[in-house]
């Protein structure tokens, strides 16, 4: 499985990487820091010419250049994209920012926990959800 | 002449009509009822002034009997410092003349008369007399006077003003303005007007002039000194010397206004402060929580990865790090929380103290369960509060009462009772007490009586309190000794709080 992750943190980088370790499906983690490079990747544009169709997108929200909404919102309009799963892990609660990202059309919403076995908790139930029980789409 | 001469209704100018009412003259006999019953005086004069006939009215009125007037001068029963005035007159228009003077009545007062005089010819033409109508205006002064007292004493602004000018204006008005009076009669009132507010003005005149009954309104005039004014003017229309004018009651509203407007601003000033002041409580907390949680997953993957590689020292270091970094997501959070008592804080409705009492025992059921505690309350009213906050303060105080207990079973009471305009409450425990000393220490923000180890806790539940009661117009205070237990006592006025 190819997972995108998309953060701007290296320490959350990280803890993801560690926390995905620990799960069940074997996965190839692919990292990109800010929404440009998302885009470039997702496009397979520049030095991302080779890359592999992610499976999934874990995409942060608050990030330099171009944040995740805009990420969000490209991905979704794009015919080519549209249908890969975004799940939205971020420190914001806010309200404002649940709502605008369902608005998007992000297929769902995580704030990442404060607590560490709670923030590996949640990762290992988003790739165990969306890697082994649900049905991806097969482009 | 020496004889009385007959006070009688002949002559020859009887004969002589005006040609325009030649058609509904009456006869006779009717105008000799019309002229004897007038209220009003009425009298034949020869050309020098001389009373030829005056109706019973002299008599009714002055006092005068026909005979005392008959044959006599009119000019002698006549103000001499009006004579002049009324010979001029009748100079410049013998026709017709009206004009207002003084008449001696019979007791010797003077009289104020207004007189219509209309000169009679005879069949050839020539001038032979006039016939003048006269009214006793004393009334109509004494009315006037008062008016012109009323108005050079009025703490009001008053005008009047016809034809678009100001025909009257009264002291006042003039100080309002800046102009002297005499500079404002003939000055039109919508010069006084600021530009921005002319059309409006002039939209209120022409409803004003509809007929709608008095009008209030308010706007602003540019004063001589060149200062802008708000005024509110109330207006009217009336009857002035026979042709409509405005009537207009005017005060200057300006420290009223200014004094809105500040209220304005200041609330405006005071919405937008706490509006910044709650986003930057959560985007403190939010960007401060973020560095902690590196610290604090870190740490723990570190414990946990490497669990038995590291010796006993390595173990505690990593446990005090872990613990310092708890301890410090815990204050962020509680400082938020006290920041949201002024900034989340809702206007007071009326809340059933009873029924919160009810929430917080059950939000604290694990500790009074615990601690084998005994929680009562009695006479609790409906108060004006917040909800929330009132919910958050009895949960402080009583967690407290049984947080802080001794070797005893907690018992904890909360009573309330009406204090003349606000309510007293006591929460009284049977803990540990506070030393007098600190009894006002244990308000202020993260004071602590107690090391982390004995009782945990950041030290900033009882500030919570202070700034709940407080934005409610309350107070708050505590009876304590050390190990003789706790009263903490708050007010809650009764029509509600200050509510910032």
């Amino acid at each position: 499985m190819e997972v995108l992750l998309v953060e701007d943190s290296p320490g959350d980088v990280r803890l993801t990487r560690e926390a995905l370790k620990e799960g069940k499906v074997r996965n190839n983690l692919n990292v990109v820091s800010d929404g440009v490079e998302a885009m470039e990747y997702l496009r397979r544009e520049g030095q991302y010419a080779g890359a592999l169709r992610p499976d999934i997108v874990l995409l942060d929200l608050n990030m330099p250049r171009k944040d995740g909404r805009e990420v969000l919102a490209e991905m979704k309009e794009d015919h080519s994209l549209k249908r890969i799963p975004v799940v939205i892990l971020t420190t914001s609660e806010a309200e404002q920012d649940i709502l605008r990202t369902y608005d998007l059309h992000a297929n769902c919403y995580l704030t990442k926990p404060v607590d560490l076995d709670q923030f590996i908790s949640i990762v290992k139930s988003v790739e165990d959800f969306w890697l082994t029980i649900v049905k991806l789409p097969r482009d | 002449m020496t004889s009385p001469l007959p006070n009688e209704l002949t002559g020859p100018y009887l004969h002589v009509v005006p040609p325009a009412a030649a058609a509904i003259v009456p006869a006779t006999d009717d105008l000799r009822l019309i002229v004897e019953t007038c209220p009003d005086l009425m009298c034949v004069t020869e050309m020098d002034g001389t009373f030829r006939y005056v109706n019973p009215a002299f008599k009714a009125v002055l006092g005068h009997e026909p005979a005392d007037l008959t044959g006599k001068l009119s000019l002698d029963f006549i103000h001499p410092d009006d004579v002049p005035g009324l010979i001029a007159a009748v100079a410049a228009n013998p026709e017709e003349t009206s004009i207002e003077f003084r008449f001696r009545n019979a007791a010797g007062e003077w009289v104020d008369v207004e007189m219509n005089r209309k000169l009679m010819r005879d069949a050839q033409g020539e001038p032979a007399g006039a016939v003048v109508t006269s009214r006793d205006i004393t009334e109509r002064r004494k009315a006037d006077q008062r008016f012109r007292l009323l108005a050079d004493h009025s703490p009001v602004g008053i005008y009047i003003a016809q034809d678009g000018r100001f025909v009257f204006v009264n002291p006042q008005f003039a100080r309002y303005t800046g102009y002297a009076e005499e500079q404002l009669l003939g000055m039109k009132p919508l010069d006084l007007v600021l530009p921005e507010d002319r059309d409006y003005v002039r939209e209120n005149a022409v409803q004003m002039l509809k007929g709608a009954r008095s009008f209030e309104y308010e706007y602003r005039i540019v004063n001589r000194a060149g200062e802008t004014r708000w005024i509110m003017e109330s207006v009217i229309s009336i009857d002035f010397h026979g042709r409509r004018a405005a009537l207009g009651n005017y005060i200057d509203i300006t420290d009223r206004k200014r004094a809105e407007e500040l209220q304005q601003r200041t609330l405006a000033e005071l919405a937008r402060s706490n509006e910044e002041l709650g986003q930057f409580a959560y985007v403190a907390s939010h960007d401060l929580q973020e560095p902690l949680r590196m610290v604090a997953s870190f740490t723990q993957l570190l414990s946990r990865r490497y669990k038995g590689k590291l010796d006993d020292d390595a173990d505690e270091f990593i446990r005090y790090a872990v613990d310092g970094v708890t301890r410090m997501q815990n204050l962020i959070n509680d400082l938020l929380a006290y920041s949201r008592v002024g900034t989340r804080g809702k206007p007071p409705e009326p809340t059933d103290c009873a029924y919160i009492f009810e929430r917080v025992l059950a939000n604290l059921t694990t500790a009074v369960q615990e601690s084998g505690a005994t929680v009562t309350a009695e006479g609790l009213p409906t108060v004006m509060a917040d909800p929330t906050q009132l919910e958050q303060l009895f949960q402080n105080l009583i967690g407290n009462a049984i947080k802080y207990r001794g070797e005893r079973a907690p018992v904890v009471s909360v009573t309330a009772a009406d204090d003349g305009g606000r309510w007293h409450f006591i929460v009284r425990d049977n803990g540990i007490g506070i030393d007098q000393e600190y009894r006002d220490r244990i308000f202020v923000i993260f004071q602590r009586l107690h090391g982390k180890e004995e009782y945990e806790g950041t030290g900033i539940g009882l500030a919570i309190c202070k700034k709940i009661v407080e934005r409610h117009g309350g107070h708050i205070w505590v009876e304590s000794d050390k190990g003789k237990g706790s009263a903490f006592h708050f007010t809650i006025p009764r029509e509600g709080g200050s509510g910032q």
